[in-house]
């Protein structure tokens, strides 16, 4: 018998920052052409199952203003919890650069990029993405194409996944 | 010729640059117009300079006519190099062009002033890159050589960082530093391992 689907739900942010937050990545001073990916990490909520979706919001800055210039996400998806197994573009699953990226990030989902503005300079710029039926682990992969490092200041990058889960009509 | 790496060491300002990542700005300071380079001109630009200079028709007929054998050779080839589609550039700087040039000078068949004119036209100040590896440098292009190394030591200074952290930590016997600062280590490239010799006494 169907069910309606009456809603979605948030569950837990989720954050990887270079420290203090869910899982490690660091954006810090990464140089323009490299490529960096964060911890493995799952959305699994084990009272409520899989997300629909999660929300991402990437933020980060450049050393040096620049126009238009992108910095790109991408998901390695895997259904593997071990952090070094089965990830797509070979990743480890931790937080390591990639001095490879322009091959490696094609076997990754591509989400979009954070699409710097010169009018905002070297101030920290934010994006929004959403994922719809994620796998159950996901590797962040930031590859910087801005033609800039990023902001040597490691609390200017950050990423924020936020998971929604269906709620159903009885 | 040397290679980029050691062109980018010799010029203290574009390293300093390249240290700092500002890639950006050493592709600016390595394509600032601060060198003299000779090119190859393209024979229509030679002909039109010839023309408008009144000397064609004299080398056309020296050419055909003159009192000194080697002019009228020197002649001879210069009417060939513009008149001839085959010749699609010419060196100024190869000696048997300037060869000619003087044997046509000396000849009285063209001035010294067109020969200074053809030098003119054949300079341009470019960057030390073009210089070098004959186009303008880009940033993705510096970025590149220098990416192995960079996430290198990127990865090797995050992972020195993160277990120092977690040194300090296990020392503090503070519960929430350790076990936040060691699954930071394990969530690093190579920090397993290394958070496993920490705690094996290592």
């Amino acid at each position: 018998m169907a069910v309606k689907i009456a809603g979605y739900v948030a569950g837990t942010a989720q954050t990887w920052i270079n420290t203090g937050g869910t899982y490690v990545l660091t954006l810090t001073s990464l140089s323009n052409g490299a490529g960096r990916e964060g911890a493995k990490a799952s959305f699994i909520d084990y009272n409520v199952g899989s997300p629909d979706f999660i929300d991402f919001l990437l933020e980060s800055a450049v050393a040096s203003a620049v126009t238009s210039t992108l910095l790109e996400f991408y998901l390695g998806q895997s259904n593997n919890a071990t952090y070094n197994l089965d990830n797509p573009g070979n990743l480890t699953g931790a937080d390591a650069g990639l001095s490879n990226p322009d091959e490696l990030k094609l076997q990754c989902t591509r989400v979009g990029a954070l699409v710097f503005s010169n009018a905002r300079g070297t101030n920290v710029q934010k994006q929004k993405f959403r994922v719809w039926f994620p796998a159950t682990y996901l590797i962040p992969l930031i590859v910087n194409k801005t033609g800039q490092a990023l902001s040597s200041t490691a609390s200017n990058h950050k990423l924020t996944g936020t998971p929604y889960f269906r709620t159903v009509e009885a | 010729m040397p290679t980029p790496q050691e062109l980018i060491a010799a010029n203290s300002e574009v390293a300093s640059l390249i240290a700092s990542r500002d890639d950006a700005g050493a592709v600016a300071l390595l394509n600032a117009p601060t060198q003299a380079a000779t090119l190859l001109l393209q024979t229509w630009e030679v002909k039109l300079l010839v023309i408008e200079a009144g000397a064609y028709p004299l080398i056309a007929a020296a050419a055909q006519s003159h009192e000194v054998p080697q002019v009228q050779g020197a002649a001879f080839t210069a009417y060939s190099y513009v008149t001839d589609p085959s010749f699609q550039t010419l060196d100024i700087t190869r000696e048997s062009t300037q060869l000619m040039l003087g044997a046509l000078v000396q000849g009285g068949v063209i001035e010294q002033s067109v020969v200074d004119a053809l030098m003119a036209l054949a300079t341009e100040q470019v960057g030390l890159w073009k210089l070098n590896f004959g186009h303008d440098a880009t940033v993705d292009e510096i970025s590149k050589i220098y990416l192995a190394d960079r996430v290198a030591a990127d990865n090797a200074a995050i992972l020195k960082e993160r277990r120092q952290a977690y040194i300090d930590a296990v020392q503090s016997k503070d519960e929430v530093a350790i076990a936040r600062y060691g699954r930071e280590l394990t969530q690093t490239l190579g920090g397993a391992a290394v958070k496993e010799g920490i705690d094996n006494g290592g």
